[in-house]
C-alpha cells in the first residue's frame, strides 16, 4: 500500500472542511414535512367535530318534519305523501351543507384556513364527503318509506328523490361559485324554496306516474356530471385567492 | 440554511400594481417590511402565505414551492384581520387550527398550553374569542402562527390596534420568535422594526427603493437630513420645495425637520438621520 505523502495530510489539515452547522436544525426541518400524524380516518372525525351543530339538527329535523307529513298524508289516504314530503325536503339539505361550505367567509376564517398546511381543497372535500354522507343517511330511510308506503316503482321513487337533491346541489354549487358570504346564502335559500316546490308540483302530477324512465335517468346522469364539474372548480376556487379586494 | 426565495413576483389589481416584479432571497433573521398602507405589504406577505396567486413569478422555501404541503408545513401565518367562527373560546381556535396544520390532538393539546402562557393568555384559554381585546386577539394569532412552530413566520400588521404598553410587549415577543426562524413582520410603524429587525424594506407603490440593516438605510440618507427655525413665509417656500418630516410652530417661528441633499436655507443644520425620516422621505 502506497504511504500518504506528508504534504497531502498537510493540506488536508490546513483546509479541513468545516463542520456542519444547522445539522440538527435542518434535520427537524425536514420531520416537520413528514406524512401527517393522523389517520385519514382521524382527520375526518377532527372535521366532522367542527361541522356546525346546528348543520346537523337542521338537516334531521328536516328529515322528520318531511316524515311527520308524509305520515299525516298517509292517514288521510294518500299514498304517495311521502315521496312528496321527502321530495320537497331534499333542497334543504343541500342549503344547510351549503350554509357550512360558506362558514369560513362568514366568519372571517378563510384567510387562516386557507395558509394551514392541510388545504382549502382539502377541507373542502372532507366536508362534502361528510355532508353529503349524512344527507345519504336521511336519503335511504326516506327511500325505503316511500317505497314501503308508496305504490310506484323503487326505480322512479329513486329518481323522483335524487333529481331534486342533485338539482339543488346543482344550482347551490353554481351560486357559490359566482356570489360569496352571505349573499350566496340567501341567493341557496331562493333556490331551495323554488326547487322544493317545483319537486312538490311535478311529483304531485298525474303524469309523472308513467313518465318514461329514461329521461329520469338521463336527466339524473347529466346533473351529477355537472355537480361534479362544479365541485371540482369549487375546489379550484378554494385553493387561493385570485381576486381579492386590494388591501 | 434553507432560505425564502420570491423570484420576479408580481401582483396587479384591474389597472393598480400591488407588487411590481420583486425578488427576495432571505435566510434566517427578522426582516420588517415597512410602507404606507396601499404600499403592497399585505398583497406581497398574501403572495408570500400563499394565500393569493402571483400574476407572475415563483416562490419557493427550499426546494418547496409555495403551492406544496411542505411549504405550508413550514410556514406560520398572521393575517392583518381574522375572525372566529361563534363559540370559539381561545383553546377551541387553536385546537381548530392545530388540527388544520396537522398537528395530532395530544401534541397540539400540550402545544396549546405552553404557547397561551408564552403570549399571556392562559387565563382566557377557555373564555370566547369574541369577548377578546384587540390586543388579546393579536396575541392569540401570534399563537395560532406557532402551533406548528414555522420556520417561515409571517406576521401582517402584529401591532395594529394595540396600545403602546402592548406594542412593546409583543415587540419583544416577536424579538424572541427570531431565533433559526425567517421572520417577516409588516408595519406602517417604524419603532416596531427599527430596533429588532436584522433587515429592512421600505417598499413603496409596490417596489422596494431601500433595504438594508438601519445602519446601511441611515447611511443612504447621511447629511440629507435638516433642521431650522424660520418664519411662516420662508417656512411655507420650504415646504412646496423639500420633503419635510417634522412641522412645529415655537413662539411665531416655524420649526421644520426636512430632507434636502443641499442646505435648504442658511440658519438650516444638518442633523444625523433616524429610519422614521428615510420611511417619510420615501413615502
Amino acid at each position: 500500500m502506497r504511504k500518504k505523502e506528508p504534504w497531502k495530510a498537510e493540506l488536508a489539515n490546513a483546509f479541513a472542511c468545516p463542520k456542519p452547522a444547522g445539522k440538527q436544525a435542518f434535520l427537524e426541518n425536514l420531520k416537520q414535512g413528514e406524512a401527517p400524524p393522523e389517520s385519514p380516518a382521524q382527520w375526518m372525525l377532527g372535521q366532522a367535530a367542527y361541522i356546525q351543530k346546528s348543520t346537523w339538527i337542521l338537516s334531521a329535523a328536516a328529515f322528520l318534519a318531511a316524515w311527520a307529513a308524509g305520515a299525516v298524508c298517509r292517514q288521510q289516504g294518500n299514498a304517495q305523501g311521502l315521496l312528496w314530503s321527502f321530495a320537497a325536503m331534499v333542497p334543504f339539505l343541500i342549503l344547510f351543507a351549503a350554509g357550512e361550505l360558506v362558514k369560513a367567509d362568514l366568519y372571517g376564517m378563510r384567510e387562516l384556513e386557507r395558509s394551514a398546511r392541510f388545504s382549502s381543497e382539502k377541507i373542502l372535500s372532507t366536508k362534502l364527503v361528510l355532508l353529503g354522507s349524512f344527507d345519504g343517511v336521511l336519503f335511504l330511510p326516506a327511500f325505503f318509506l316511500s317505497v314501503l308506503w308508496g305504490s310506484w316503482s323503487a326505480l322512479r321513487i329513486f329518481f323522483l328523490l335524487f333529481l331534486p337533491y342533485m338539482t339543488a346541489a346543482f344550482v347551490c354549487l353554481g351560486i357559490l361559485l359566482l356570489v360569496s358570504g352571505q349573499t350566496a346564502l340567501w341567493y341557496c335559500l331562493a333556490a331551495s324554496i323554488g326547487i322544493s316546490c317545483s319537486s312538490f308540483a311535478v311529483i304531485r302530477s298525474t303524469w309523472m306516474e308513467h313518465f318514461p324512465l329514461y329521461w329520469l335517468f338521463l336527466a339524473a346522469g347529466l346533473l351529477l356530471a355537472g355537480v361534479a364539474a362544479e365541485i371540482s372548480r369549487l375546489k379550484r376556487k378554494e385553493g387561493i385567492i385570485h381576486d381579492e379586494a386590494y388591501c | 440554511m434553507t432560505k425564502l426565495i420570491a423570484d420576479r413576483i408580481a401582483k396587479q389589481y384591474q389597472n393598480k400594481i400591488a407588487v411590481d416584479t420583486l425578488s427576495l432571497s432571505l435566510g434566517p433573521g427578522l426582516y420588517g417590511l415597512l410602507g404606507a398602507n396601499g404600499a403592497g405589504k399585505t398583497t406581497l406577505l398574501r403572495m408570500l402565505a400563499g394565500v393569493l396567486q402571483p400574476d407572475r413569478g415563483e416562490i419557493f422555501l427550499g426546494k418547496d414551492p409555495v403551492q406544496s404541503e411542505r411549504y405550508r408545513a413550514h410556514m406560520g401565518y398572521l393575517p392583518q384581520e381574522f375572525g372566529c367562527y361563534p363559540g370559539f373560546t381561545a383553546r377551541d381556535f387553536l385546537l381548530y387550527l392545530a388540527l388544520l396544520k396537522g398537528l395530532s390532538k395530544s401534541s397540539a393539546q400540550e402545544k396549546i398550553r405552553k404557547l397561551l402562557d408564552t403570549v399571556g393568555l392562559s387565563e382566557a384559554a377557555d373564555k370566547k374569542v369574541k369577548t377578546f381585546s384587540g390586543g388579546m386577539k393579536r396575541r392569540l394569532g401570534i399563537a395560532q402562527a406557532l402551533l406548528n412552530d414555522p420556520y417561515l413566520l409571517i406576521l401582517d400588521e402584529p401591532t395594529a390596534g394595540l396600545d403602546p404598553k402592548e406594542r412593546v410587549r409583543f415587540r419583544n415577543l416577536i424579538s424572541q420568535l427570531k431565533a433559526g426562524r425567517i421572520l417577516i413582520l409588516s408595519t406602517h410603524i417604524v419603532s416596531d422594526v427599527e430596533y429588532i429587525a436584522d433587515k429592512i424594506f421600505l417598499m413603496q407603490k409596490g417596489q422596494i427603493p431601500r433595504e438594508g440593516s438601519v445602519q446601511e438605510i441611515l447611511q443612504s440618507m447621511d447629511s440629507s437630513v435638516w433642521e431650522c427655525r424660520t418664519d411662516p413665509a420662508q417656512a411655507e417656500l420650504l415646504k412646496a420645495r423639500y420633503p419635510i418630516v417634522n412641522i412645529r410652530e415655537e413662539a411665531g417661528q416655524v420649526f421644520l425637520r426636512l430632507c434636502a441633499r443641499e442646505q435648504p436655507c442658511r440658519d438650516a443644520v444638518r442633523v444625523k438621520p433616524t429610519l422614521e425620516d428615510v420611511y417619510l422621505y420615501d413615502s
